[in-house]
């Protein structure tokens, strides 16, 4: 739940009493560490402990789209659910640099690709089993796959990836519509019981990282309920949902039926009795059960609010239990490139020049807890991440008199988009139910005005803010939307994975829900993702990459604004801790509590 | 007497008609009328890569595409006789009184709104009491000292019970005492648990409504006291104690009690606020969460209930007032 800026301040007027009594509380988790450092958890594991036992007491504020694992698509669930689900690879559990390389998990590698590039084939590992002991086989996670991605008639909320790339001569409608069990996706083979095929329509080169998609966790057939399998998961990985209450509470135990001889590399190893998850609390309250060592972990992955976000960095004590990590989200404001005159690639630059990224900085946050300026498509995190600026502008501060000049350029082309004054009027959407936002479209506004273009800001309600609105093409044209804001989070952490759905077609979709806000299309881009997905050289993708990130920019269509990051705090208790760059947040596969 | 029930009984039936009909056009009709589209609707229910099959299958379940007076009729209907959904895999068939089916949660209204009642019941019924016993107490005491100084504090108080809202009250207490875990736990399970944990969370709430209460309190018995049958009762030399509390608090104590009737129908709707601010899982934190996950079905149940209760406690207070009041005409 969202805090409103009247709690806020309420809550500010008592922090310095909060934090006055968590640094005189000897019993409290926020003073007791003496490993932990400000940032620790970036680059270590911070309080690594093997301790059996224990309630691991997680608490968010918000709820899962769905706990299915077919039918999620929100970043904390598809870190959360590997405690009780196991796709065929996975993310290493490694902070920095090192966790952005896939493992093995359910399967032995991370896939061999035929030489022709067009089939993937995967081996499951020897012993895994489901909670009721029954054997984990290759028809399972093909079944996964189908119904996550070909049963979207049912299960709303999930990815559908495969479906854009696997072959499928059968046309199958998925196994709500079509209940006959022979019938099934015709690129998808299962070889035995231990080995799976995809067979796939073009070369993807990120596959690996499909792979890594609860898509891939398996289900049994005879177990699927459709939508209400959330009701009764089976677990396939180390602890077993014991109850989900939407908007209540969830409750993790450990799988007994677990075999640990399947799992070689240990990546399932947590130690806690129990896990429970208290869902919908509201963020202020949430915060302060946590510096409080009431709670244990924020399992929203966002980072604590402006409140505790205050407390923390005033108390050493509390500040040396925080982390400041990227989020993998990148905050910018797309141009719309089918909206005149930004089709004119000059009044685009024009903007590019103008923004002054310091006040929207300011506006998000400020550099701890809200993000670092930002200069290119991809974030820091990200595979293919090369640092480059091709509109720089003193101190980040705009350059009012180099976008001036750009805009006299598009005027020559586009005189009647301009008042006589030669001002140019443009409107900007943000979402009104999100103040940073707001408050980053104003700072905008003010800087666009002095390089005489004059914005008018549209807000609308978040909830519609991509079907109805901004993600509207008929709403964007008929209203001229010339900008929008936008924020941004990677499905994975490198070009497709980050900015398929933002800077091509297939983020495009005309009857609403658009997140290509730009409209942008560029047959350059295409080619180069094409390239990217052709080949798995890391090197040639790390390039290409970073390439794709530069035409996009050189065709001024997003302005970067904030790498994101968010201030995440972890009582003392809290074993294993580190940040996950993948998932841009704590790794909540292999925490637990070290019973000091 | 019994004519006059049944006759406000009809036209609460009636009323909360009136209501299904309001909400039903807020949420599925001024949508449409402000320019979205049944596809547009069902986005809000689709993951971010807006399968196509997943938005007909949307469209489909909710029969956005369906005439409005057809899907409104449909509500209605299933509300008194019941109705059958699809979640695509099953028929889910709904017993009366439904009130729709979520599909974001793939759960019946109805049972849904039963689960979140105890919680809102339990606040609603330990703050009533206590902003009752408070708010009269203090009420009376200030009228019968009136410019003592245990007037001026108690109104002072008052004051500020009536200036400051429950989300600064109940943060404020959870600094004072040091008790920041609110949550709520069943009565049946461990009755004192349930009042402990309540407890701060009930005198948030009651603050405010005690600080009014005291206050009419206050001007009922000031002005009973100055009514010609407490001064006849005084002159027939009835002690000072019977005539304030058999006599002045009395005739002072009915308009309080109208109020309370409706204050509580109002709270059992869903202490909005309180139960966003402590995180407790009641009818109010279900509809705010249910609003911002476009959930229609769960926000017009909650709306309904709330409709309910207010028009439940209108009828209780009217009935209670006929009975104690003879001069309230039964016509």
């Amino acid at each position: 739940m969202r805090k409103t800026k009247l709690i806020a301040a309420v809550a500010g007027a008592i922090a310095v009493a909060t934090a006055a009594s968590a640094c005189g509380s000897s019993s409290s988790g926020a003073v007791n560490s003496s490993t932990s450092s400000f940032n620790a958890g970036m680059t270590t594991v911070v309080n690594p402990s093997s301790h059996p036992g224990g309630v691991l007491r997680m608490a968010m504020a918000s709820d899962w789209d769905s706990i299915d694992p077919g039918n999620t698509y929100y970043g904390f669930s598809w870190d959360f659910i590997r405690l009780y689900g196991r796709s065929l690879v996975t993310w290493k559990q490694a902070p920095g640099t090192a966790g952005l390389q896939l493992v093995p998990d359910l399967a032995t590698d991370t896939g061999q690709v035929s030489p022709d590039g067009l089939t993937w084939t995967f081996h499951l590992r020897d012993g895994a089993t489901y909670q009721d002991g029954s054997v984990v086989t290759a028809a399972d996670v093909k079944y996964a796959v189908e119904r996550s991605n070909w049963g979207q008639d049912t299960l709303v909320n999930g990815p559908g990836y495969f479906k854009n790339i696997v072959q499928d001569k059968t046309n199958y409608r998925g196994p709500y519509l079509d209940k006959n069990p022979a019938d099934g996706v015709s690129g998808i083979e299962v070889d035995g019981t231990d080995t799976i095929k995809f067979h796939l329509t073009r070369k993807f080169s990120d596959f690996p990282e499909l792979a890594a998609l609860p898509s891939t966790i398996p289900v049994p057939r005879a177990k699927d309920t459709g939508a209400n399998y959330y009701k009764s998961v089976v677990s396939s990985s180390q602890y077993e949902v014991s109850s989900y209450v939407p908007g209540k509470q969830a409750v993790l135990v450990p799988n007994p039926n677990f075999k640990s001889s399947s799992d070689p590399d240990g990546i399932h190893k947590v130690t806690a009795d129990k896990i429970t998850v208290q869902l919908d609390l509201n963020q202020d309250q949430l915060d302060q059960e946590l510096l409080h060592g009431q709670l244990d972990v924020d399992l929203g992955g966002t980072g604590v609010g402006t409140t505790a976000q205050s407390q923390i960095l005033a108390n050493p004590a509390l500040k040396s239990q925080a982390d400041d990590g990227y989020t993998n989200a990148l905050t910018f404001m797309t141009i719309n490139t089918q909206v005149k005159p930004f089709d004119n690639i000059d009044c685009r630059r024009a903007v590019e020049f103008a923004v002054d990224k310091t006040t929207v900085q300011s506006a998000l946050g400020g550099s701890i807890g809200g993000g670092d300026i930002a200069s290119t498509l991809l974030t820091p995190n990200m595979s293919g991440y090369e640092q480059s600026n091709r509109y720089p502008t003193p101190g980040n501060q705009g350059d009012p008199q180099q976008a001036k000049a750009e805009l006299a350029t598009c005027q020559k082309a586009e005189p009647g988009q301009f008042t006589g004054g030669g001002m140019l009027n443009v409107k900007l959407s943000a979402r009104l139910d999100r103040p940073k936002e707001v408050n980053s479209a104003v700072a905008i506004q003010a800087a666009l005005a002095l390089a005489n273009i004059n914005v008018e800001i549209e807000k609308y309600p978040s909830d519609k803010y991509f079907s109805a609105f901004a993600g509207n093409d008929a709403f964007v044209k008929s209203n001229k939307i010339g900008l929008s804001m936008m924020k941004w989070l990677a499905d994975w952490p490198d070009v497709f994975g980050d900015l398929d759905q933002v800077i091509t077609p297939d983020g495009i979709h005309p009857g609403g829900g658009s997140t290509n806000l730009g409209d942008y299309s560029s047959p350059k881009v295409q080619q180069l993702f094409g390239q990217y997905l052709g080949t798995n050289d890391a090197a040639t993708r790390a390039r290409v990459g970073a390439q794709i990130d530069q035409q996009a920019m050189d065709d001024a269509a997003i302005v970067p604004l904030t790498y994101n990051k968010a201030l995440e705090y972890h009582p003392a208790n809290v074993a294993n801790w580190y940040m996950q760059p993948a998932f841009g947040m704590p790794d909540f596969s292999m925490l637990g509590v070290s019973g000091s | 007497m019994l004519t006059y029930i049944v006759r406000r009984l009809l036209a609460a039936v009636g009323l909360l008609l009136v209501v299904t009909l309001i909400t039903f056009w807020i949420f599925y009709i001024l949508p449409l009328w402000a320019g979205q589209t049944p596809q547009s609707l069902a986005a809000a229910y689709v993951g971010k890569q807006q399968d196509p099959l997943a938005l007909r299958a949307v469209v489909d379940r909710f029969g956005f595409d369906k005439p409005l007076f057809a899907q409104y009729f449909d509500y209605v209907i299933g509300i008194v006789h019941g109705r059958t959904y699809s979640d695509g895999v099953s028929l889910i068939h709904c017993n009366a009184p439904c009130f729709g089916y979520s599909f974001k949660n793939y759960e019946q209204v109805w049972p849904t709104l039963l689960s979140r009642a105890p919680v809102t019941v339990s606040i609603a019924l330990g703050a009533g009491v206590l902003w009752l016993v408070f708010g009269v107490l203090s009420g009376v005491i200030s009228a019968v000292r009136k410019g003592s100084i245990a007037d001026r504090v108690s109104m002072g108080i008052a004051l500020a019970g009536v200036a400051l809202p429950v989300y600064f009250v109940g943060p404020l207490l959870e600094a004072l005492t040091g008790r920041w875990n609110t949550t709520y736990v069943p009565f049946l399970s461990n009755p004192f648990q349930w009042a402990q944990h309540l407890s701060i969370p009930w005198v948030a709430l009651a603050f405010g409504y005690a600080a009014l209460y005291a206050r009419m309190t206050r001007a009922g018995m000031l002005d009973a006291l100055n009514e010609d049958f407490v001064r006849t009762a005084r002159a027939k030399g009835v002690r000072e104690r019977k005539v304030l509390y058999r006599h002045a608090l009395r005739s002072a104590l009915t308009p309080i009690i109208t109020i309370f009737g409706m204050d509580l129908g109002a709270v059992l709707g869903g202490a909005v606020l309180l139960e966003v601010t402590f995180s407790l899982p009641g009818l109010g934190l279900l509809a705010i969460n249910s609003i911002q996950q476009d959930d229609f079905p769960v926000v017009m149940g909650v709306t309904l209930l709330a409709a309910f209760f207010i028009v439940v406690a209108n009828i209780v207070v009217d009935v209670f007032y006929a009975v104690v009041d003879p001069r309230v005409r039964l016509a």
